[in-house]
């Protein structure tokens, strides 16, 4: 139970909100696409690592 | 008091959520994705106990382990399978949701087949 997760993907969120926005008023469509994709990228990592974490607690807990 | 931080953990969750929506709708759904398993994992580590107790009692009452180990891996999957689908619905994925309800119904049948077979062969014995 640790918030700091929470925080941390809502942060990454903002980030690659605002430089998108920027990339898209400066005219460079490409790369705030590509920003977007990382971003997505990088907090899928840490959510698939949590949920891995849940599917192993359950199966570890009800003996699969 | 562990009730209080999932409340406020689920409060700014929620606040956070709303404030990427307009901008960022999927960052919204990872932060509920998270938040739900951070939940799930801490109410598996709780429950464990009363599964210890569950035990005990099996142990002392002369269950065969078979049918509660079954019953224990159903309840895992019933819990995989409503974390899975309700993950989708909350991305309005409507329909992946219920596929995944679905093959939790099946494999859940599968896996308590053993018990109803020897329900069945009980029952045939007495008639």
């Amino acid at each position: 139970m640790d918030i700091d997760l929470i925080f941390k993907i809502a942060a990454v969120g903002i980030l690659v909100a605002v430089l998108n926005s920027l990339l898209t008023k400066s005219g460079r469509d490409e790369q705030a696409m590509m920003t977007t994709l990382a971003g997505l990228v990088v907090v899928l990592l840490m959510v698939v690592k949590e949920i891995a974490n849940l599917f192993n607690t359950v199966k570890a807990l009800f003996n699969f | 008091m562990e009730l209080i931080r999932i409340g406020v953990l689920g409060i700014t969750s929620a606040i956070l959520i709303l404030i990427l929506k307009n901008h960022r709708p999927e960052m919204g759904l990872q932060i509920s994705l998270v938040f739900g398993a951070m939940v799930m994992v801490f109410l598996a580590s709780r429950i464990r106990t009363v599964l210890d107790l569950i035990g005990i009692y099996v142990d002392r009452a002369d269950i065969s382990g078979v049918y509660i180990s079954t019953l224990f891996k159903i309840i895992g999957m019933a819990y995989i399978t409503e974390f899975a689908a309700e993950s989708c619905r909350d991305a309005s994925q409507n329909a992946i949701a219920t596929k995944i309800e679905l093959a939790g119904k099946i494999l859940i049948i599968i896996t308590a087949m053993p018990v109803i077979t020897s329900v069945m062969n009980i029952i045939i014995g007495l008639l």
